[in-house]
């Protein structure tokens, strides 16, 4: 009878250790996510910035996405923009880059479901563009 | 000769030590745990604010007169970045007590330099600038014992005015800590 009762007292202390246990990592884990989402943020949109403005010969990637849209001359802007996203963006990341015209994608580099998206438009030679970068970290 | 027998009473009294012994060791190891954790947890807490800070300077040094472009847009000025080195040497206390700990440099990440070259005003007076040099470091104070460094770091368009272009560079900081 004695040793029955001292191993359900052992017991209950063994229980509220684990639940003890249970709350503190229930705690620890519980982080604020929102300050690394707001800092990525931040980094595709001066990512998108610094696309936009890198210069490739006499005209910018935004001439050239003009260019791609008028005339239909895209492979210069497919190829320098793939470029400069495989060197800036992390590697254990995805991207996609798309430029809308009209609601029509004009051009759309790489591809992912969910991430923080950043927007610039381009309002050039009577067309209205609107840029589209999306940084999916998985 | 014989040994003496032991009582009831002492064996249970050497059980209770026993017990209270283990009691004493569980709790000692518990609260040793404790610390730990908390000191750990103080030590993550340290390094996300001094990430944040970090992120935050980023974004108001890009913005610096003394280094960003005189347009809106967020973007660097190669030709400062350049200066800067010998702009900050009069004003070192003045940058030590705004940014303390840190080091501050940006780089040329797109296209791609084959050197690792510091882009100093001897490479800027060459012809072949930009391709010369790689990085420029604006500032660094680093301690005598850092323990860690935390770094974080943007890309920007890196404006060179002397061919009127723009190219992809990193602003980096390194916190010491």
């Amino acid at each position: 009878m004695k040793g029955q009762s001292e191993t359900i007292g052992l017991m209950i202390i063994v229980i509220l250790l684990i639940l003890i246990g249970l709350v503190f990592l229930r705690f620890s884990m519980n982080k604020d996510n929102v300050l690394p989402e707001l800092r990525t943020n931040i980094q595709t949109s001066n990512l998108l910035t610094a696309i936009l403005r890198y210069n490739v010969g006499n005209d910018d990637v935004r001439g050239l996405i003009v260019k791609c849209v008028q005339q239909n001359e895209c492979s210069v802007l497919n190829k320098e923009v793939k470029a400069i996203l495989d060197n800036t963006v992390d590697k254990r990341a995805k991207y996609e880059f798309k430029a809308v015209y009209e609601e029509k994608e004009v051009i759309r580099i790489g591809g992912c479901n969910r991430g923080l998206t950043s927007n610039i438009p381009i309002s050039e030679a009577g067309l209205f563009i609107e840029t589209r970068l999306k940084i999916c970290s998985n | 000769m014989t040994a003496p027998k032991r009582t009831k009473g002492q064996l249970e009294m050497g059980e209770n030590i026993m017990v209270l012994f283990a009691i004493v060791i569980l709790f000692g190891l518990g609260l040793f745990l404790y610390y730990k954790f908390v000191y750990q947890g103080l030590q993550d807490v340290g390094g996300e604010i001094s990430e944040q800070e970090s992120s935050i300077l980023l974004v108001s040094v890009a913005s610096l007169p003394e280094i960003g472009c005189d347009d809106t847009d967020a973007c660097l000025d190669s030709t400062k970045l350049t200066l800067f080195k010998s702009f900050s040497k009069d004003k070192l206390q003045y940058y030590r007590n705004k940014w303390g700990y840190r080091k501050i440099w940006a780089e040329q990440v797109y296209p791609a330099i084959k050197n690792n070259n510091e882009c100093t005003p001897v490479f800027y007076n060459s012809l072949e600038y930009p391709e010369n040099c790689k990085y420029w470091v604006l500032y660094e104070n680093k301690p005598i014992k850092a323990m860690e460094s935390i770094k974080v770091s943007s890309i920007y368009p890196i404006y060179f005015p002397e061919k009127d272009v723009f190219r992809v560079g990193r602003l980096n900081i390194e916190v010491y800590r």
